[in-house]
């Protein structure tokens, strides 16, 4: 026994000792690229195929620069193909870090932040202004000038709306925003289905009822009812329990307002909500008649037996998985969907899909062209170059190139000769592309397609100077190439309605919002990228309502009565009082109304 | 008086076997399930099992074997669960003995310092910043050190060491013996029992730890397994969360569903720990130890 | 060992207690330099810092803090009520690892004994998160328990998962079907430290198996016993967090919430760091002072110091 532990001990004394030099070398090399050298652009696998066919590659030092990005799949140096192109291109290695708000809190306290970042104070907990003032990032006016001439072309408003809004008036360049869109009045994009939030209903269940009309919301839930009663009697799940409205309970309320105030025709920011068509009204939204209209639809929903009691236990991945079983014949938005729709088709229940029916109750479609954006995302998402950087000229080369119209193209599109080429002047997507994309689940992955958009100064839909989108597949010619037969019976029922002719679903509601049938917002309201932030008590109190809300209103649609519901609703507010909401929403309101008047004062709004 | 020592007895006898039984089946159950879930096809088993799996599909276990950083990532957690264990037991375990004897300067205060340790929580960016300061960022060591003295481990180490007949150690001191030769010859063999229960749970508490990784760890060559696996679940749980205002999903939704990845990780994990594990229970399980005190 | 010609026997132990002191030495500073040190971060529950913010930049805001802990009162007693009321039920229940320990000491057969120690260690390596995803298959409204009730005809389904009458109990029960197992490892190791010959013994004045438990092995569990008791009493504050976090919903909020969660919801929801970590000081100093209040109680009891 001694003798085993004596050499145990120094087997792993050795051991220890092996491992901590490898340790203090800190390149994060990985085994597989750390064959490659800085000079050669050699041929040898996928990406440089594309070397023969792009520009020369970079001659000069390769350096790894590490960027915050919890949107990436795989973190660490990335690998795939456009990640490859770019780092032929520029002599730039990305490598990812990724984490949750503690992480990020910590490595602002600690001063280690990756050497790119952007800012998302939703999801980081640290405001921008405060990542500002903490003295970890640089100021971007000199290798703007220097090394960012498509910043400076492209979309050039941001600069000085970073300048002014994002600096925490220091009047310099810290952030750069990111997804600018401009529309173009040719093109406009139209969402292939809608753009994001709606209530979005099984339509072979809707079309097994006979397309029953629906004006009101009343009839729209009478509709549900109906479709889950038919779904019940013809077993449509095999077996498992369905229900026509399901949720989850760990993104607090978000099932049980958000798509149906956006369908009310209301937009907001900062916990206020206002109308589309009268901006002027502004109120605070906990206490305003949408959310509670919005509680009350889900109310009635619960008690004629039409919600899933267990939505309000569930987490978000089990809704994903009863949505898959087809045991919920009504989602919340388009990117769901979306996937939910493509594994119907892989499961072989390619007649079952999520359509967005044109009429609801409700008065808006939110979605069905893609509105501009000419900030971009704003104070979302907006990039920033950090102290810990070494090479902040080549930093900036990295976010001048996915400023520029041919990085945004290898961002979205893939690699020019491989993934996409140019036929007589028109840019499409190559065969192989198109069908790996639908066949091979990794395929994209591992071409690293769309990954980086958060980077990109471009949003994937916006048309570039060769007239075509720079995520080639959201063309409208790919848009109705790739229409499932779901979506092309959905297309055929509303032909012979209107006789219209539909590529696909969204052209359906572009047509009808043409001709005046059914209304939705493309207004863009600049002001509301301008809004400061608020004080730090109000914050507090916004997230203790927050966390308030999260039980009344769970309570609220669970009364089993109007005067239940009544009751909780006053229960409700006098709670907001006495946490002091109305006076958060004042300050917020305050704020918001300073932001038109600075849009004003700067002829922008 | 009593009843026949042999009918009471053998009553007792098969109540306990069928308690025992029914609690094995209550542990073993979810194990099961767990494990045929995890060799199912994802989207059938989403769908309700019970005693046998649906359809039979091993694509989850190879996204994850596939990844680069498996075979490291599990030598890492191996390397940090041995040696740690080995550097806590024996830290541990030494300090201890010494804080056992009664004869101890300043006992209680040395005891009562180690085991306030338990009660105090700096909070994470302190802590973060005091590991930095020593240097244990993106380092091994930062494994392996920091838990070598841990209270609760004393706390029953020292408990068990107490209760050892005192005239032993007199013996040994009267014939010349040092502290530390004390400990080494007479004291670690006597406390087989609870050495190798510390043991158990320092292993298993290395193999499953991944915070410390997580906040000061970014180099690729020193993932533990758990926070590799901890990555592959975020991955394919990314699909579902974003919320951004267009669909910004990167690629093709495959078969592979958090859930699938969720009992493949455990059933990759628990697997080493279950071939490990019996080497140290018969230390513990009382039967083998007859005479050990004489020894 | 240096003999020392001492004029009376006490000065001869000297040198040797502090000779394990002096052993000692090494420990401590070890101790200190890893959970003492960070202790500075203790300062920032005066200060209105939050992560982002220069930690030296920070104002000075002193007890206001407490003012915002006491202003949240009625949330913070409801928390505590959760919060012991779950630790209550444990500490009642704390024998159970116990006689689980004896049972297996008791079983005649060597090979089923050690199955049996090994699978119920098993919940213990089963995370919290799949915990979740198991008692959901199981226990919620379309779970295979109300599937159960359906096909034999009750019309009543369950959902455990919702039910905010259950929580402590339904928490409780998960957290025992999860650490049985792994908590009687520690008895089952001190009754294989029992000296064999007080068995050999005790069967020969013909103690029956009864008393044998009765006499032998139970006393000689009652130091682990009553060591481990007194820091679940000192510890009734801390009822962990993954588990209380993961089973969280807006139906058991009421009841599930605990200090732990209460803790890390203040902090990383609300964002309000110095408040969390003014609640982590006030909850260690209650802590500790629990701790030496058992723990005196034990000495007057038993007789027997336990730290």
């Amino acid at each position: 026994m001694k003798k085993k532990m004596k050499k145990i001990v120094t087997l792993g004394m050795a051991a220890v000792m092996a491992l901590s030099l490898a340790a203090c070398g800190s390149n994060n090399e990985n085994t597989t690229t750390a064959s490659k050298t800085e000079t050669e652009t050699k041929s040898g696998d996928g990406a440089e195929k594309a070397s023969e066919a792009s520009e020369e590659g970079y001659t000069g030092e390769l350096v790894t620069l590490t960027v915050w990005n919890t949107e990436v799949l795989s973190p660490g140096i990335q690998n795939n193909e456009v990640a490859k192109a770019i780092e032929e291109k520029l002599g730039i290695k990305i490598d990812v870090v990724q984490g949750d708000s503690q992480k990020f809190s910590i490595l602002v306290a600690g001063g280690d932040l990756p050497d790119i970042i952007y800012t998302n104070p939703a999801q980081q907990n640290v405001t921008s202004n405060s990542l500002i003032t903490s003295g970890q990032l640089i100021a971007m006016d000199d290798l703007i000038e220097e090394y960012g001439g498509n910043v400076k072309k492209n979309f050039s408003g941001r600069l000085e709306y970073s300048k002014k809004y994002l600096s925490n008036d220091e009047d310099k360049i810290y952030y750069l925003p990111v997804l600018v869109y401009e529309t173009d009045p040719e093109h406009p994009n139209i969402s292939y289905n809608i753009e994001s939030l709606g209530l979005i209903t099984r339509w072979d269940v809707y079309a097994a009822i006979g397309y029953p009309d629906i004006e009101t919301t009343e009839d729209y839930l009478n509709v549900l009812k109906q479709m889950q009663d038919y779904a019940r009697d013809n077993d449509l799940a095999d077996g498992k329990q369905i229900y026509a409205i399901s949720g989850w309970s760990d993104w607090g309320i978000w099932p049980w307002y958000v798509s149906n105030i956006a369908e009310m025709g209301y937009t907001g920011a900062s916990g206020l909500i206002f109308n589309y068509a009268d901006e002027s009204v502004v109120e605070g939204l906990y206490d305003s008649d949408a959310f509670w209209d919005s509680l009350s639809f889900y109310n009635k929903a619960y008690n004629m037996g039409i919600l899933d009691p267990e939505a309000f236990t569930m987490k978000n991945d089990q809704f994903w998985e009863k949505s898959q079983n087809g045991q919920v014949l009504m989602a919340y938005a388009s990117w769901q969907t979306y996937w939910i729709n493509q594994h119907f088709v892989s499961e072989g229940h390619g007649d079952w899909s999520y359509q967005k029916l044109p009429y609801d109750g409700y008065e808006y479609i939110s979605g069905i062209i893609t509105s501009d954006a000419p900030l971009g995302s704003g104070s979302d998402y907006a990039t920033a170059i950090t102290k810990n950087c070494k090479y902040p000229e080549r930093a900036m080369q990295l976010i001048d190139f996915l400023n520029s119209e041919e990085g945004a193209r290898l961002l979205y599109s893939g690699i020019e000769g491989v993934h996409w080429t140019q036929e007589g002047g028109v840019p499409l997507p190559t065969e192989e592309f198109i069908d790996l994309s639908k066949t091979d689940s990794d395929y994209l992955n591992n071409v690293g397609v769309n990954l980086y958009n958060k980077l990109c100064g471009f949003k994937d839909i916006q048309m570039l100077s060769d007239g075509y989108p720079a995520d080639l597949m959201k063309s409208d010619e790919q848009k109705a190439e790739n229409i499932s037969d779901a979506d092309r019976s959905y297309c055929d029922y509303y032909e012979e309605k209107t006789g219209g002719n539909y590529a696909y679903p969204g052209q359906v509601l572009y047509d009808m919002w043409q001709k005046g049938e059914i209304n939705t917002n493309t207004d863009y309201y600049v002001y509301l990228d301008l809004v400061q932030e608020s004080s730090e008590s109000t914050q507090n109190i916004m997230s203790q309502c927050g966390q308030y809300m999260n039980i009344q209103a769970v309570k609220a649609i669970m009364a089993e009565s109007e005067a239940d519901f009544n009751a909780c609703k006053e229960e409700t507010l006098a709670g907001l009082e006495a946490k002091k909401y109305s006076q958060a929403v004042n300050e917020n309101m305050g704020l918001l109304n300073q932001a038109k008047e600075d849009a004003k004062a700067a002829g922008i709004y | 008086m009593k009843k026949k020592y042999s009918i009471s007895g053998r009553l007792a006898d098969i109540l306990i076997v069928l308690f025992c039984t029914l609690l094995m089946i209550a542990c073993i159950y979810p194990f099961y399930y767990i494990i045929i879930y995890s060799i199912s096809v994802p989207s059938e088993a989403s769908k309700g099992l019970f005693l046998l799996p649906k359809g039979f599909n091993l694509d989850t276990y190879k996204g994850i074997l596939k990844l680069n950083d498996i075979p490291g990532a599990y030598m890492i957690s191996i390397c940090r669960s041995v040696l740690g264990t080995v550097i806590t037991v024996i830290c541990s375990s030494f300090f201890a003995y010494l804080v056992a004897n009664p004869n101890m300067y300043l006992r209680a205060v040395v005891y009562r310092i180690v085991i306030l340790t338990m009660y105090i929580n700096a909070g994470l960016i302190p802590w973060y910043m005091t590991m930095k300061a020593y240097g244990l960022q993106n380092n091994f060591l930062l494994y392996i050190i920091p838990g070598a003295v841990s209270a609760y481990y004393v706390i029953l180490l020292k408990t068990y060491m107490e209760q050892l007949p005192r005239e032993l150690e007199e013996s040994a001191k009267i014939d010349g013996a040092g502290l530390f030769i004390v400990y080494r010859k007479i004291i670690f063999p006597l406390s087989k029992p609870i050495v190798a229960t510390v043991a158990v749970y320092s292993v298993v508490g290395h193999w499953n730890a991944w915070t410390d990784n997580y906040f000061l760890v970014s180099n690729a060559k020193l993932q533990t397994l758990q926070m590799v696996l901890y990555n592959y679940l975020n991955q394919a749980n990314r699909f579902q969360n974003m919320t951004s205002k267009s669909i910004d999903a990167s690629a093709v939704r495959s078969s592979i569903t958090p859930t699938s990845v969720k009992m493949c990780i455990t059933v990759l994990v628990v697997l080493p720990i279950m071939f490990v594990y019996p080497f140290l229970q018969r230390y513990f399980v009382k039967g083998i130890m007859m005479g050990a005190v004489k020894g | 060992m240096r003999k020392i010609q001492g004029q009376n026997g006490v000065v001869k132990r000297m040198p040797e207690g502090k000779k394990y002191f002096l052993a000692s030495i090494p420990f401590l500073i070890f101790v200190f330099a890893f959970a003492y040190v960070p202790l500075f971060g203790w300062a920032y529950a005066f200060t209105n810092y939050s992560p982002g913010k220069s930690l030296f930049g920070s104002d000075f805001i002193g007890m206001q803090v407490f003012l915002k802990i006491w202003d949240n009162r009625m949330e913070l007693i409801r928390v505590l009520r959760n919060t012991m009321a779950m630790s209550f039920i444990g500490i009642a229940a704390s024998p159970l690892p116990v006689i689980f320990a004896i049972l297996l000491n008791e079983i005649k057969s060597s090979k089923f004994r050690k199955l049996v120690q090994t699978t119920t260690t098993l919940p213990n390596f089963i995370s919290w998160i799949v915990v979740y995803t198991l008692a959901f298959a199981l226990f919620s409204g379309d779970g295979v328990v109300s599937n159960v009730y359906r096909a034999l005809g009750i019309d009543k389904s369950v959902d455990l998962l919702g039910n905010n009458n259950v929580v402590w109990i339904f928490q409780w029960g998960l957290g025992t079907w999860k650490s049985l197992g792994w908590g009687a490892i520690i008895y089952m190791a001190t009754i294989a430290g029992i000296d064999s010959e007080l068995y050999d013994a005790a069967h020969v004045d013909g103690a029956n198996r009864f008393q044998t438990i009765m006499n032998i092995t139970i006393p000689g569990l009652y130091s682990t016993y009553f060591v481990l008791l007194l820091l679940s009493i000192s510890n009734i504050l801390s009822n962990g967090f993954e588990q209380y976090f993961i089973f969280y919903n807006p139906l058991t909020a009421d009841k599930i919430e605990v200090l732990d969660y209460y803790v890390y919801k203040i902090g990383v929801l609300t964002n309000d760091y110095p408040q969390s970590i003014a609640l982590g000081m006030t909850k260690t100093i209650v802590s500790v002072a629990l701790l030496f209040t058992a723990n005196k109680l034990s000495k007057k009891i038993r007789g027997v110091s336990i730290v």
